[in-house]
This record gives C-alpha cells, structure tokens and sequence, in this order.
C-alpha cells in the first residue's frame, strides 16, 4: 500500500504535546543518586545536542523535499527535534544539572559540527539528508534513549521519554519511506545525485567531522555503561530495515553510512586508527576562533513558558 | 509548503481566552500599550500591521509562516519598474535588501522564501522584526491554549492579545508583484 504523507502529517499533529504538559516539579527526581550525576550530566549535555543538531538537519531537508506535504512534515520534525532538546534540557534542569540559567556547553566535535552545518546544511542534497538522519535516529531510538532508562527511574524521565519515542517513530517511518523512494528512481539518476554530492569539498569535510563525532559518542556512551549489544543492534536495525527492501539497498550512500557505523562499533582498523587521530586533532582545535555559535544554536531553553 | 489554516480551523481556537483582533476588522484605535501581543499570518500580512503593533506593545512574538521576497517601497512609478526590471533581478535585489537589512545569518533564513514567490514592497517590516522588543518564532503553531500559543516546539508562547493578520489586509505595490511557477 502507498504511504501516504498527508495521513501521517494528520497523526503527527494530532499528536502534538507540549514541556507545559508535564508536571516537572513531581515527585521522583530524588531517585538520581550522587553517583549517577556527574556521568549523566555528560550524557545528557550530549544528547541534547545531537537531538539539537538532528533539528537543524531536518530545517535542511524542508528546503529539499519535493513534495508540499512532506516539506510541511520536515517543517513538523524539525520543531519535534527542537522540543526533544528543550525537554531534554527541562529533565537536565530538575535533576539540578544546570547551574541558573547556563546551558551546557557543545563538546568541539559537536561545536563543529554546528558551524559546519551552519555554513553547509542547506547545499546537502536529499539523498544525503535522507540517508544519514535515519541512521542518527535509529542509534537514537535504539540505543541511547533505552540506555537512559535502564538506568533512570525518575517517572518524569519515561513520561518523556514515551512522548519523544512516540514521536521518533514517526520520524523513522517517514525517514524509510524517503530512503525507499529515493532507492525508487532510475540507476542513472541515483549514480549522477551520487556524484554529485560525493565530489563536493563541504561533503568531504562534513564526513571528516561525521565520524569523528559518532566514534566518540558510541565511545563516550560504552564508558558510561552501555551494552555494546545495544549499540549493535542499534545499527542492525538500520540494516535490517534496510536490507529488506530493495528500493533502498539500491542507493549507494545508504551502504557507506551502514558499514561505517557497523565499522564504528567495531572499531574497525584503520578506519578507527584515522577517526582517533581526527579527534586528537579536533581536541587540540581552538574553537574559539569560530566566534559566537549562530544563533539557531541559541535557541534552546528549559522554560515550558515563554513569557 | 501547505497553506495554513483559516484562523478559526487552528487547534484549539476556542481555547484562547485573550482577545482576538482580525486585521481586516482593523486594530487602529485599540490599545496595544504595555501588551504581550502575538501576531499570527503570512509575511506579506504580517508586514502591513507590525510596524505600529511593535512600536506599541510591551513585547511582541511573530508567528510567521510563508515567508516572502521584499523590497522597501521606491519613489518610482510602478508601471516604469514593472516594465524595465525582470523577475530575476526582482528576486535578486529582494535577496540583496534581506542581505543588507537583516544581520543574523539565520534570521535570513527564516525571512527566505522556500521557492521564489511574489515580491512585495514593505518598507519596514525587516526593522520592525529586529527591534528589541520583538521576537520572530517560525515553529508550526500547534495549538492555541487558554494563555497563548503553543508551538511545535513544546513551548507556550503567553500573550494578552492575538492579532491574526490576514491575507485581505495584504494589498501590495504591483510594480513588485510578480508571480514565478
């Protein structure tokens, strides 16, 4: 059966809730003990930046969608995005993470990759957009998002957490869609779309910050305490699903991002050697003199209200 | 981009218990003095009533959808710059003046319309959105609640007053409207 985009924009307004639904001062956020902080903290400053970046990929794919409706349901995600990093930020704020009204700091992979996507996001054509935010957010559903509730059980945390799987899904249903239709055209056109974006600097230097900042994520997460089989089965179910389709297995970015993330899990050499000495790089890079972060990458906050 | 709902099909239209103005009813006479004021439509809509709105109300949240190509109004005649500028240069000197006007890099974006649109002729919606008091929010509007607006963001925008500037009240200069398929 055709997917159809206008049903699912319905649902995806239907389903629309609000930081103002969520009692943030009920009772549980005790349950964070002392010990689990600090790492959480980290964790947490993280994801609110990935799920922050991940918006600022979707504002990219609603000035590439071909189609009215889906634009308008990009235009949807991307919002979705934004409040999953503000809840994100409220359930850092009540767990007393953040000090008055200090926002955690981007680490320099993501501080990167914020100027990057600032400059370039907007000349990434759909088959690049399309391919690699799905890979992002299964990792996301399937890895990070049930990390973080085996390990917390501060009930506002799962109310959260339902609400922004709910709507990850949604996403991700989307997103196989694209890649499949994407995988639907003619051999010629997807090898010319192919070229094209493969043979541009800002692409080259995109991938140079890409994996670098997902090794270390996957690296950061596993020293948390992560199960590497979450991790694992994260990427298996990118593969999985796309595997099973043939539209899909036909585009050839959709294979480079699946071995490079199954690659990134199993540290693979020397795609790994080179990823490490990317970061070592970026480590010693003074962001500094990139200036002030753009302002889109200032927009987030904790406060349910805007008064 | 799909076009918007009429103001009374927004969810929970019903909800909002602050007043409404409809621009087409016309707002002058009323007192924004001292409000929170929302103002809700399209840019080339917005245009028409921002400027005396920002210069009124305490604070000011924009929830603008559509955005659209303009130029500050020039001492030409219309027919003369109709017949002597194409489209192209149109939308080019409308890229040019959003360059110049408007600072911030993704300010500009919000303020760029997806594909090439019509050209209007404001002079001062640009500065009226930069003033300090004034806030531009391109989130889809999720909901209207009882105290403001809710975006698709998951935050509750409170104002005292919604201004829906309609499309009616959107009369621009037609040596600047051109149309591109």
């Amino acid at each position: 059966m055709a997917f159809a985009y206008p049903d699912m924009l319905g649902t995806i307004k239907d389903r629309q809730w609000a930081l103002a639904d969520i009692d943030w001062d009920a009772p549980g956020a005790e349950l964070i003990t002392d010990e689990q902080r600090p790492r959480l903290a980290a964790f947490m400053a993280d994801l609110v930046w990935i799920e922050h970046v991940g918006a600022r990929g979707f504002a990219a794919l609603t000035r590439k969608a071909p189609d009215s409706t889906l634009r308008e349901i990009y235009r949807y995600f991307h919002a979705e995005e934004q409040k999953h990093a503000n809840a994100e930020l409220a359930l850092m704020r009540r767990w007393g993470m953040l000090e008055g009204d200090d926002m955690p700091l981007p680490n320099k992979n993501i501080r990167l990759v914020i100027e990057w996507l600032d400059r370039y996001a907007d000349d990434l054509t759909l088959p690049v957009l399309g391919t690699v935010i799905p890979s992002l957010e299964t990792a996301l559903d399937g890895a990070l998002v049930k990390f973080l509730l085996d390990q917390v059980r501060d009930p506002v945390c799962h109310e959260v957490f339902r609400h922004i799987n709910s709507d990850e899904s949604r996403h991700l249903a989307v997103g196989f869609q694209v890649l499949e239709q994407l995988g639907a055209g003619p051999a010629r056109r997807l090898a010319i779309e192919t070229a094209g974006f493969a043979l541009r600097p800002s692409f080259a230097l995109g991938a140079l910050l890409y994996a670098p900042l997902l090794s270390r994520m996957a690296a950061n997460i596993v020293a948390l305490g992560l199960d590497e089989e979450k991790l694992w089965n994260a990427v298996r179910r990118y593969e999985t699903v796309g595997d099973r389709n043939p539209n899909i297995r036909r585009v050839p970015l959709y294979h480079v991002v699946r071995y490079h993330a199954k690659a990134t899990i199993n540290r693979v050499q020397p795609i790994q050697l080179a990823v490490d000495a990317l970061n070592a790089g970026i480590d010693r890079f003074p962001v500094r003199i990139l200036g002030r972060p753009p302002s889109w990458s200032r927009e987030l906050t904790y406060d349910p209200v805007a008064k | 981009m799909t076009r918007p709902l009429p103001v009374p099909e927004l969810r929970g239209a019903d909800t909002f218990a602050g007043e409404r103005i409809h621009s087409t009813d016309g707002y002058h006479g009323r007192s924004l003095w001292g409000r929170r004021v929302a103002v809700v439509g399209s840019a080339a809509a917005i245009a028409q009533v921002l400027p005396p709105v920002v210069t009124q109300a305490r604070k000011v949240t924009v929830f603008q959808h559509d955005p659209a190509w303009m130029l500050p109004r020039l001492p030409i005649p219309a027919p003369i710059v109709t017949a002597v500028l194409p489209d192209r240069i149109l939308h080019l000197l409308a890229r040019v003046n959003l360059g110049v006007q408007v600072r911030d890099s993704w300010m500009r974006r919000q303020l760029t319309p997806d594909s090439a649109t019509v050209v209007r002729s404001h002079s001062r919606y640009y500065r009226a959105l930069q003033q300090p008091n004034c806030k531009l929010v391109t989130w889809p509007i999720a909901t209207l609640a009882p105290l403001g607006i809710r975006t698709v963001d998951g935050i509750e925008h409170r104002v005292d007053c919604i201004v829906f500037a309609d499309s009616d009240s959107a009369p621009t200069d037609p040596s600047h409207r051109r149309h591109h398929e």
